[in-house]
């Protein structure tokens, strides 16, 4: 009877157990893929910024260049791509043609010194740079904490709770090797550091 | 030594004398007291809880809440306050991670201890960015809290709210008075007026006295600060009473604006306090570092607590085998040898006291036979990772973004026997890294921020050879302060304020504006035209003598109003202080010798009058205006007709620099 009753303790102590480590394991989980979808939405209010001045650009751009419709096209329809963009791999691949076309625009007022002295182009300039370099720390923040995310729920013992109770794995916002760093857009060194 | 060698000469004068020595230091120590007494600082009641913030700036408004004490949140405060003001900008980039943007590095209108903060950021800052929890990278440097917190008293100073205890002259008398019970103790050792015990006597009862003065001579509030300090603890009342402000994050300010920042002066806002570790030792588990990436990025750091970490792994290799072959011999001997030899005689165990002891004889041996085993396995078990270690090593090139050394054992007096040392290396692949226990000339060869190359084998982190490629400098965080603001050693501090002119001594709190003391509307009735906009003058090229020590003290302003047509002009200057008092009083000594004393001589209120120029002096505020070109004899009863107008706004200037803050 004794040897009965310890048996039983020991299957009801190892079953509270693992209930306490499930709950815990699963918080866990929860809080992890909270912290990534947070770090997405920082991502997004910084990218919705860079989207809302985009058009701002173009119109200044026009302004002074009239026959330089093929790279604002480029710019106008890059920007309609990526916002469009649902998750973090559309948006990345998005971003990145939206820089590259934003890049081919800044090119353009290179040859155009009004523009250029435009204080309303100078105050765009400088607002884009700042946003991009916001966007490449929100960039960073995002991917350290979907590393996070994802090791716990692929690793032991984390994947046994993972799996039955449906966290997935996040996908990261990557962009190619050349374009890490702090800002994308390069300005002049004065405009940037203003 | 001195008492007793008085114990050994005790007569009755000296016993008078000794005895008139501690009346009079009894008596030093009542006027003292009494002194004390006398200076208490007004009382302070707290005001109806408001939210209409006053003219102070927050660490000026902890200061007055916490009774002029200024508490270890002034710099986050202030921090807060200059992005409130936009000086900085304060972005949320993650629910952890907020980012300090520099939009202004002139510190232009900044207070001392503002622009203190400011050359902070701007030591760290990469493009103009740091992270708020890098701010810990720099550390606790040495008398930055110090200097920063006499900045802020300085200028509650400034501002009428806090003031010394006792002048310079009272601590100086009290320390004199002071070497009367001295001299009195060292005539009675001496027993003679003429022997040298009397003036020693004398000299350290005075640095004794003098120095126990200036000790007790703290800041204490004026009645106005007392009144400021109470409408700034109804603030503190109201700010206290918004529960959410105690969590908010320090990029809440773009919500809360000022009002975060004075909520952290006053201790409300803890959160935005914490996140801002500004002067403060950071996490030992955590460092920032911009390696690999360019941008700034946390990095996690872990400590190895386990056996042999850090141990060099032909030392390790042999220790284990050599345990390992110690424990199977052992091993062997209990389980084997043994039994063999204790070959037992025929009919031993019927005998059954032997047989108990042979039976507790046999189970010792095994276990123990068993145990050696046990150990050899583990031995062995280390040898492997310790021989791949001997085979393989990596090179990691990176920061050094934390060195760490833990006293593990101390002896009895608190020397340490037994310690421990770290580096942590960040070479930007990841973000959770594994520091290197080493030896100890290994750590005092890196620094914090130096970019190192080294040799590191995989399993117990040894580090066989380590090459520092940039040796970087320490992050001065006063590289962007003026001279006279920054910490270089005492005789460089000296050295410095004797060039910037011993601003500390002479030049006074700063300069005044003079425009705003004789304003348009007064240069006009003066030149009896409209005049222009005021013209900035240097003031130096106005007055001889301005470029000697004392002259570059003073803290002098200068403008020049000229009529539309350029016809006539008058020159206005002001200073605070007794250096600018000086020399712009020495304007009337070159009057008189060009001009001739035409009219006026001493008007009272402070103002003098001599040919064309008028000097007001009040309260350590100078102005002088000069009508250039000018009839002396005419320009005298046009000038005395300002008198008083210019001594009431004088009473009530206030230096630019405070303008602008309290603005």
């Amino acid at each position: 009877m004794l040897v009965v009753g310890l048996i039983v303790a020991a299957c009801v102590l190892v079953g509270v157990a693992l209930v306490v480590w499930l709950i815990g394991s699963f918080n866990g989980l929860v809080r992890k893929r909270t912290a990534v979808n947070s770090a997405w939405a920082q991502i997004n209010v910084q990218l919705k910024r860079r989207h809302d001045l985009i058009p701002n650009v173009v119109e200044t751009v026009k302004g002074y260049s009239r026959h330089e419709s093929s790279t604002i096209e480029a710019v106008t329809a890059a920007r309609a791509a990526a916002i469009s963009a649902r998750t973090p791999g559309q948006s990345a691949a998005a971003e990145q043609g939206l820089s590259g076309a934003i890049r081919g625009l800044m090119a353009v007022a290179e040859n155009y010194p009004d523009l250029k002295a435009s204080t309303n182009f100078e105050d765009l300039q400088q607002q884009l740079a700042v946003t991009e370099d916001r966007i490449a720390y929100a960039r960073q923040y995002y991917n350290d904490s979907v590393a996070s995310y994802n090791a716990a729920i692929a690793t032991f013992p984390g994947v046994l709770v993972a799996a039955p109770m449906g966290f997935r794995a996040s996908e990261f916002f990557a962009v190619p090797d050349a374009d890490l760093g702090a800002v994308q857009v390069q300005f002049d060194e004065s405009e940037a550091r203003r | 030594v001195i008492a007793a060698a008085a114990l050994a000469h005790l007569n009755p004068a000296r016993v008078t004398l000794l005895v008139i020595s501690a009346g009079l230091a009894g008596a030093w120590l009542l006027m003292l007291w009494v002194m004390a007494a006398a200076t208490r600082q007004p009382p302070v009641h707290a005001g109806p809880a408001t939210g209409d913030l006053g003219p102070e700036p927050p660490a000026v408004a902890g200061m007055l809440a916490h009774d002029g004490r200024v508490g270890g949140e002034a710099a986050a405060a202030t921090l807060l306050d200059l992005a409130a003001r936009h000086v900085i900008d304060l972005e949320e980039v993650g629910p952890q991670l907020s980012l300090c943007r520099i939009r202004q590095r002139d510190g232009q209108g900044l207070a001392p201890y503002e622009r203190r903060i400011l050359s902070f950021l701007e030591a760290l800052a990469v493009s103009d960015v740091v992270p708020a929890q890098a701010l810990a990278k720099a550390g606790r440097p040495a008398g930055w809290w110090r200097r920063l917190r006499a900045e802020v008293v300085a200028d509650a100073r400034d501002r009428g709210l806090s003031r010394p205890r006792w002048s310079l002259f009272v601590v100086t008398c009290a320390g004199l008075l002071a070497a009367l019970p001295g001299a009195a103790f060292g005539l009675a050792l001496a027993g003679s007026i003429a022997n040298s015990d009397v003036p020693d006597g004398a000299i350290v009862g005075a640095v004794i006295g003098g120095g126990l003065a200036y000790w007790l001579n703290t800041d204490r509030l004026t009645s106005s600060g007392a009144a400021a300090a109470g409408r700034w603890l109804g603030v503190s009342a109201h700010l206290a009473a918004d529960k959410a402000l105690t969590s908010q994050p320090a990029a809440a300010v773009t919500i809360y604006g000022r009002y975060l920042a004075y909520g952290a002066a006053f201790g409300v806002a803890r959160a935005a306090v914490e996140s801002l570790p500004i002067g403060k030792q950071g996490n030992i588990h955590a460092g920032w570092s911009t390696y690999g990436t360019g941008l700034w990025h946390k990095v996690d750091i872990s400590y190895s607590w386990r056996p042999f970490s850090g141990r060099a792994p032909r030392w390790l290799l042999t220790r284990q085998l050599a345990l390992a072959a110690a424990g199977a011999a052992v091993g062997w001997l209990l389980l084997k040898v043994l039994p063999e030899m204790l070959a037992l005689p025929p009919g031993f165990y019927e005998s059954a006291g032997n047989q108990e002891q042979v039976h507790k004889g046999h189970v010792l041996m095994l276990a123990g036979g068993w145990l050696a085993v046990a150990l050899a396995v583990v031995a062995l078990a280390a040898c492997v990772p310790a021989g791949a270690d001997m085979i393989q090593a990596d090179a990691v090139e990176g920061e050094v973004v934390r060195t760490r050394r833990v006293v593990t054992r101390a002896d009895q007096q608190g020397h340490p026997v037994k310690v421990r040392y770290w580096i942590a290396v960040d070479d930007g692949t990841s973000h959770a890294v594994r520091a290197w226990r080493v030896g100890r000339a290994l750590y005092r060869r890196v620094n914090q921020t130096d970019i190192v190359r080294a040799r590191v084998t995989r399993h117990y982190h040894y580090v066989s050879a380590l090459q520092v490629l940039v040796n970087h400098p320490k992050i001065d965080v006063e590289a962007g302060l003026p001279p006279q603001q920054r910490a270089q050693g005492s005789a460089d501090r000296a050295a410095a304020a004797i060039t910037a002119g011993l601003p500390a001594l002479f030049g006074g709190p700063g300069a005044l504006d003079p425009a705003a003391l004789l304003t348009a509307d007064d240069a006009a009735a003066l030149l009896g035209a409209p005049v222009g906009e005021a013209q900035p003058l240097d003031p130096r090229q106005q007055i001889p003598n301005a470029s000697d020590p004392l002259g570059r003290a003073a803290r002098l302003s200068a403008c020049r109003w000229a009529t539309a047509d350029g016809g006539r002009s008058a020159d206005v200057l002001s200073g605070q202080g007794l250096a600018a008092s000086s020399l712009i009083g020495s304007l009337l000594a070159r009057t008189r010798k060009t001009a001739g004393n035409g009219h006026g001589g001493r008007l009272g209120r402070g103002a003098m009058i001599a040919g064309n120029t008028l000097i007001i002096s009040r309260k350590g505020k100078t102005l002088a205006v000069i009508l250039n070109d000018a009839d002396p004899d005419a320009a005298g009863p046009t000038l005395e007709r300002l008198v008083p107008v210019l001594s009431d706004r004088l009473d009530a200037s206030r230096e630019p620099d405070q303008a602008a803050s309290s603005r």
